[in-house]
């Protein structure tokens, strides 16, 4: 007699209802991403307003409108039934993360595409009106509100930001994700990559060290934060302590420490400390580290998440 | 027959084998003020360290090491066992964070004196040095190096104002605690106070307007982390929804939303929004609020957090 016994556990398969893939990975670093730049061309608004911005650094801002759509874009490729996705935008379910973060997203377009606008050089906005009549009436509306603008465009982005976080955080099943914390952490961390994303454009040197400065604070925060995520999972319950281990030990311990930590966060950190010691112009090498690292948090997140679960028993992987 | 039934279940008696009362609370309190006070001096200091700064602002980090004192000397009344406090000095286990906080408490003190020492007014100074002539080599050595005392000011209030909340956060067996965003709510609830208390100084129009900038970017921070803990608990386990039931319908709920949210940000934030800070009345009433807004949060946590266990048994509510 042949006897087949299935038990039915697959890594990936069982006891995992719903996969969550590259995808979502992609989605969370590009909303994070957009996040970073609606919040921090918000704040340069307001708290530098009398900078000559550089040509490049005026059109910064349109970065997040076209980021979020190409984040958009990945999580429909996720969908399972991509034709009902409408769905998300003709209702509103106050208990469910998913939909908050729907019209979150939808909240982006209008915030950062005025305050774009509003931050755009004179000539590209008059040549722009020029050909269509109708943007005069959107240039009276928004250049005497450029800071209400900027305010909103923080205020969103900010949201957008821990929203990336709390789609992972707020799901009881993953021990892992299962953290208050991943709101701020990926705040945080999309500050700190839309900080690096910006100094690999063309921007003026005294730009470029402002940046710089403010990616080398954001790194030691995200630094802290991850710290104070690893201690309350260690130090959790079982389920926690054995979600912790899968960093401590298992499978994504080399991923997670080289990438994200060693090179995503110290290297960079390291490079622009000694770019400020050495008062040199920062360049774009630490600025590439820190969105590699950005996006391999993420990436390691999502797919690590998914091999913690309630049992102490870890999933094969 | 008479029989006498003992079910071991009164509140705060079982399954508690230690009680945290208002000592710890005042004690938390006082920590997270020291902690922001040190690092709001020394962000403004580093931020503009040319700046003339009035004689109230350039006195004010001398009262962190007067509050932690206090602070400690509450800690100390908790105590079961007084006489054995100062092992905590003589040891220091890497696992154990209130190993960890005795040292940072412990940290605070050279680091806000001598931090003190090297903003105060050279007036100030000479009186010191005539009645202590043997601080002049010190009081030197601070002067020379006010950057780094700064940074060094701004690293140990931040590891204050987090521990306060790491040393309940980490607690696995009371899910109310355990929340890994609970050193955030507090250090920023701190940095509130902190601004808070800096208000009631005399400072300049000019510094007035900065330290109430702060404070209410730290109301707007503790607001988000309050709403951030308690979607952490609400999305947690059965253990976590129940303990967030003590504030969501069972018996601390009207204190903690009337206290806490209501007179602790709701009202100060409002009075800003309306650009209301300024009048100077209702300056000392915001400052008033903040400050016991932010007790009573303390306070709350530790009796509310003692409620409820990991079981998902809400103790003495019958839950």
């Amino acid at each position: 007699m042949v006897e087949i016994t299935h038990n039915r556990m697959n890594p990936f398969i069982d006891p995992d209802l719903h996969i969550w893939h590259g995808e979502v990975a992609a989605y969370l670093f590009l909303g994070g991403l957009a996040a970073g730049v609606m919040l921090l061309t918000g704040l340069l608004r307001i708290w530098k307003p009398k900078l000559d911005r550089s040509r490049q650094l005026a059109l910064i801002p349109w970065l997040a409108p076209i980021l979020i759509s190409l984040g958009m874009f990945f999580l429909w490729l996720d969908l399972g039934n991509r034709i009902n996705a409408f769905r998300f935008f003709f209702t509103f379910k106050v208990w469910s993360p998913m939909s908050w973060g729907a019209w979150i997203l939808l909240l982006i377009y209008p915030s950062s595409i005025l305050f774009s606008w509003s931050e755009t050089p004179r000539d590209i906005r008059d040549r722009l009106i020029k050909r269509f009549s109708l943007l005069g009436a959107l240039d009276r509306w928004t250049m005497p509100r450029r800071d209400t603008l900027a305010f909103w465009s923080m205020g969103v982005g900010m949201l957008l930001g821990i929203y990336t976080g709390v789609l992972l955080g707020s799901v009881a099943a993953r021990p892992l994700w299962n953290s208050a914390l991943l709101g701020p952490l990926f705040l945080v961390s999309g500050i700190s990559t839309a900080a690096a994303l910006t100094l690999l454009f063309k921007i003026r040197d005294e730009e470029r060290v402002i940046f710089s400065r403010i990616d080398m604070v954001f790194i030691l925060v995200e630094l802290a934060f991850l710290a104070l995520w690893l201690i309350t999972l260690a130090s959790g319950g079982a389920s926690y302590q054995a979600a912790a281990e899968l960093f401590w030990g298992g499978s994504y311990t080399a991923a997670f420490w080289s990438l994200v930590v060693a090179l995503g966060l110290v290297v960079p950190l390291l490079a622009e400390w000694l770019e400020k010691r050495h008062q040199v112009i920062p360049g774009r090498a630490a600025a590439i580290l820190v969105l590699i690292g950005g996006f391999a948090l993420r990436w390691i997140l999502v797919f690590a998440g998914q091999n913690s679960s309630w049992v102490t028993q870890l999933s094969s992987h | 027959m008479l029989e006498i039934t003992n079910n071991r279940m009164n509140p705060f008696i079982d399954p508690n084998i230690h009680v945290w009362h208002g000592e710890v609370a005042a004690d938390l309190f006082l920590a997270a003020m020291v902690g922001g006070i040190m690092a709001i001096t020394a962000v403004l200091y580093l931020w503009a360290p040319r700046k003339e700064c009035s004689r109230g602002f350039c006195l004010l980090p001398w009262i962190s090491p007067l509050l932690i004192s206090f602070c400690l000397l509450f800690l100390w009344i908790d105590l079961g066992n007084k006489i054995n406090a100062f092992r905590f000095f003589f040891v220091l286990k890497s696992y154990s964070f209130m190993s960890w906080g005795s040292w940072i408490i412990l940290m605070t003190y050279p680091a806000s004196m001598l931090f003190a020492w090297s903003g105060s007014p050279q007036d100030f100074k000479d009186r010191w040095l005539k009645r202590l002539p043997f601080v002049a080599g010190i009081g030197a050595w601070a002067d020379r190096h006010r950057n780094g005392l700064a940074i060094w000011n701004f690293i140990t209030g931040c590891a204050l104002g987090l521990y306060t909340g790491a040393l309940l956060a980490f607690y696995a067996a009371r899910p109310l605690w355990n929340s890994p965003i609970l050193p955030l709510l507090f250090l920023s609830s701190g940095l509130a106070c902190a601004a808070a208390y800096m208000l009631l100084v005399k400072l300049t129009d000019k510094e007035r307007m900065v330290v109430s900038r702060i404070l209410v970017g730290a109301l707007i921070s503790q607001a988000l982390m309050n709403a951030l803990w308690f979607m952490g608990l609400e999305t947690a386990s059965d253990s976590g929804r129940m303990a967030l039931d003590l504030f969501t319908g069972k018996q601390y709920t009207a204190a903690y939303w009337s206290l806490v949210v209501g007179m602790g940000l709701v009202i100060p934030l409002m009075t800003a929004w309306f650009r209301k800070l300024q009048s100077q009345g209702l300056q000392r009433a915001v400052t008033f609020f903040v400050l016991a807004g932010a007790f009573a949060l303390r306070w709350l946590i530790i009796y509310a957090g003692q409620h409820a266990d990991a079981a998902g048994h809400v103790a003495g509510l019958g839950g």
